[in-house]
C-alpha cells in the first residue's frame, strides 16, 4: 500500500513538473528556410514563458500545410498583417509533436520587411521594451511615429 | 565625502549601471550625410555638405522606455547652420487586449544654433499619445494627438504651442489592398508676437516686463507717453487641416504600390504671420505646413530585393497656395500689385536599404523641381544622402 502512494505521489510530482515546464525552444541556423503563404490567424498566446507572444497561422501557398510562426512578443510586433494577407516569412523551421513551427526571423509584406532576429536567431526585441519594431527598410530610429 | 567613501560610491553606481546595461541599456549611434546642390531650397542654389551625427541611450524598465537623444548637424562651407540638440524623454506602451495598443511619450527638447542664428535656438517639453485598434472586420483604427511648447529665449515671438490630432482608419481587402483614410487637425498658437503698433486703435499687448508677462489693453492715443518706443505683442493662432486617402496594393509579399492623395487646407490667412514665414523660410523650408493650402499626390514602390535588400521609389507632386504670403523682391518689400506665392512642386525619390547584423545602411537620391510665382523659390534641386546606424543591445 505504501509503495503505492509512493508511486503514485511520484507519477503525480512528475507530471506537475512536466506541466510546468515549457519544453526549450532553439533556434537552428540550420533549419532556416523561407515559406510563402496566407495569413488564417493572428493570436496571442504563451510561449517562451510570455503570455502575450504573438503567433501567426500560416497556410503554405505551395503544400496548403499549416504553420504555427511564433514572431515576437506583443508589443513588438507592429506590422499590420491582417488575417488573409500573403506574406513571406523567414525562420528556423522544425516539427513539434506533428506541429510545423517557425521561430521567425523576419516577415516580408507589401513590400516592406520587418526583421524579428538577427541571422543567428538573437531576438532584435531584447532590452527594447516600449519600443515597437520599425521595420528593416532604413527606418531610423524616431519616437512617437508609427 | 572623504576619497574612499567617494571611490566606493562611483564603484557601486557603476556596477549598477553595468547590471542595468547588462539587461536594459541599449545604445544607438547613427551618421548620416547629404550632399545638395541647393540646400536651402530656393534661387540662391548654395552648395553643401551636411553631415548629422545621432547618438542615443535607452533605458527600458517594465512597460516604460527612458531616453536621451543627442544630433548635431554639421554645415561642411555654412558652419553658421551647425546645430546641437539633445532630447531626454520617456515612452510608455500599453499593450491592450489582442494587438491593441496605447503609447504615450513625454519628451524635453533642446536645439541651439550658433550666434548668427541664435534667435531659433529653443527649448521645450512634447507630449505624444497615440492609440491602435484592431477591430473584426480587417479594420484598424488609430488615433493620436502632439503637443509640443518651444521657447524662443533670445527672440520670444518665435514661441509657440503646437497642438496635432488625427485620426486614422484602415481597411485591408483579400485583393491585398490596403484603404486607408486620414484626418487631422493642426492649430500653432503664437502668444506674444511683435507688432507695430497702429496709433489710434485699441490694441491688445503683452507685457513681458512683468514677472510672469501679462496681458494689457490700451485705448487710443500714443501708446507710450514718453513718446519712446515700447514692445508691443499680440497673439496669433493658425489652424490647419487636411486629409489623405491611400492606397497600398501588395503584388506578392516582396512588392507594394502605394499612392496617396492628400487635401490640406488653412483657415485663416498668413497676413502678419511673420513669425512663422521667417521660421519656415530660414531655418524649416523643408517643412511649411503650416504655410500652405492645396493637394499634393504620389505614387510610391517599394520592392524588397535578394538579401532583404529594400528599393523604394517615389514620386509626388503638390499643387501649393500661400494664403496672405506675398510674392517679395530681393529686398523683401512686396510686390506690387500684390501677388500671392503659389507653388507647382515635383518630387522624385530613390532609396535603398539594408540591415547587415546590428546594421542600418541606407543610400538614396533625391530631386526637388519647384516653379513658383515668387523667382526666389523658382529653384531645382538634387540630394544625395547616404547612412549608417549601429545600434548595441542589452543582453537578458
Amino acid at each position: 500500500m505504501r509503495k503505492t502512494v509512493l508511486f503514485l505521489w511520484l507519477l503525480l510530482l512528475s507530471a506537475a513538473a512536466a506541466a510546468g515546464e515549457e519544453q526549450i525552444k532553439y533556434y537552428r541556423v540550420d533549419s532556416v528556410k523561407t515559406i510563402k503563404g496566407e495569413v488564417v490567424d493572428i493570436k496571442s498566446e504563451t510561449s517562451f514563458h510570455k503570455s502575450d507572444f504573438t503567433v501567426i497561422y500560416l497556410k503554405e501557398k505551395k503544400s496548403g500545410e499549416i504553420y504555427r510562426v511564433e514572431v515576437s512578443p506583443g508589443w513588438f510586433f507592429n506590422m499590420d498583417v491582417m488575417i488573409g494577407s500573403k506574406i513571406e516569412i523567414t525562420g528556423s523551421c522544425t516539427v513539434e509533436n506533428g506541429v510545423n513551427l517557425v521561430m521567425t526571423r523576419s516577415i516580408a509584406f507589401q513590400g516592406e520587411i520587418f526583421l524579428f532576429r538577427d541571422k543567428y536567431g538573437f531576438p532584435l526585441w531584447r532590452g527594447k521594451r516600449g519600443q515597437p519594431n520599425r521595420g528593416g527598410q532604413g527606418k531610423h530610429r524616431r519616437r512617437g511615429k508609427h | 565625502m572623504d576619497k574612499k567613501r567617494l571611490v566606493l560610491l562611483l564603484g557601486l553606481v557603476l556596477m549598477l549601471t553595468g547590471r542595468l546595461a547588462a539587461k536594459n541599456l541599449n545604445i544607438g549611434i547613427d551618421y548620416n550625410g547629404y550632399y545638395s546642390d541647393n540646400i536651402f531650397m530656393n534661387a540662391s542654389a548654395i552648395t553643401d555638405y551636411v553631415s548629422q551625427f545621432h547618438a542615443g541611450i535607452d533605458l527600458s524598465a517594465k512597460k516604460f522606455n527612458f531616453y536621451l537623444d543627442a544630433d548635431g548637424g554639421i554645415y561642411k562651407d555654412n558652419p553658421e547652420f551647425n546645430t546641437f540638440n539633445i532630447e531626454p524623454g520617456m515612452a510608455f506602451l500599453h499593450h491592450l487586449n489582442g494587438r491593441n495598443a496605447v503609447r504615450v511619450t513625454f519628451g524635453y527638447a533642446v536645439l541651439d544654433y550658433k550666434e548668427l542664428f541664435s534667435d531659433f535656438n529653443y527649448h521645450g517639453p512634447k507630449f505624444q499619445a497615440n492609440l491602435k485598434i484592431y477591430t473584426a472586420g480587417q479594420f484598424i483604427l488609430e488615433g493620436g494627438y502632439d503637443f509640443e511648447s518651444r521657447g524662443y529665449p533670445n527672440y520670444d515671438s518665435f514661441d509657440f504651442l503646437n497642438h496635432k490630432a488625427f485620426l486614422e482608419i484602415s481597411r485591408f481587402f483579400k485583393s491585398q489592398t490596403t484603404l486607408r483614410l486620414q484626418a487631422g487637425f493642426n492649430y500653432r498658437y503664437y502668444p506674444h508676437i511683435v507688432q507695430n503698433l497702429d496709433f489710434g486703435d485699441d490694441y491688445n499687448y503683452f507685457d513681458n516686463t512683468k514677472s510672469q508677462g501679462k496681458w494689457m489693453h490700451k485705448g487710443p492715443g500714443p501708446h507710450s507717453p514718453s513718446g519712446t518706443d515700447q514692445l508691443i505683442y499680440g497673439s496669433m493662432g493658425i489652424p490647419n487641416v487636411y486629409g489623405t486617402l491611400s492606397i497600398v496594393q501588395g503584388i506578392g509579399p516582396r512588392v507594394g504600390i502605394a499612392g496617396e492623395a492628400e487635401l490640406r487646407k488653412n483657415f485663416r490667412g498668413l497676413d502678419d504671420a511673420d513669425a512663422l514665414i521667417k521660421n519656415s523660410y530660414i531655418i524649416y523650408p523643408y517643412n511649411d505646413d503650416y504655410l500652405w493650402d492645396g493637394t499634393r499626390f504620389s505614387l510610391a514602390v517599394k520592392i524588397v530585393l535578394f538579401k532583404a535588400l529594400g528599393v523604394e521609389g517615389a514620386v509626388s507632386y503638390a499643387d501649393k497656395n500661400y494664403p496672405g504670403v506675398y510674392v517679395m523682391d530681393a529686398g523683401g518689400n512686396v510686390v506690387e500689385p500684390a501677388v500671392e506665392r503659389e507653388d507647382s512642386l515635383l518630387l522624385y525619390t530613390l532609396k535603398l536599404s539594408k540591415k547587415i547584423g546590428k546594421l542600418d545602411i541606407f543610400a538614396g537620391i533625391r530631386r526637388r523641381e519647384n516653379t513658383s510665382t515668387d523667382d526666389y523659390f523658382h529653384y531645382d534641386m538634387l540630394t544625395i544622402s547616404a547612412g549608417i546606424g549601429y545600434y548595441f543591445q542589452g543582453l537578458k
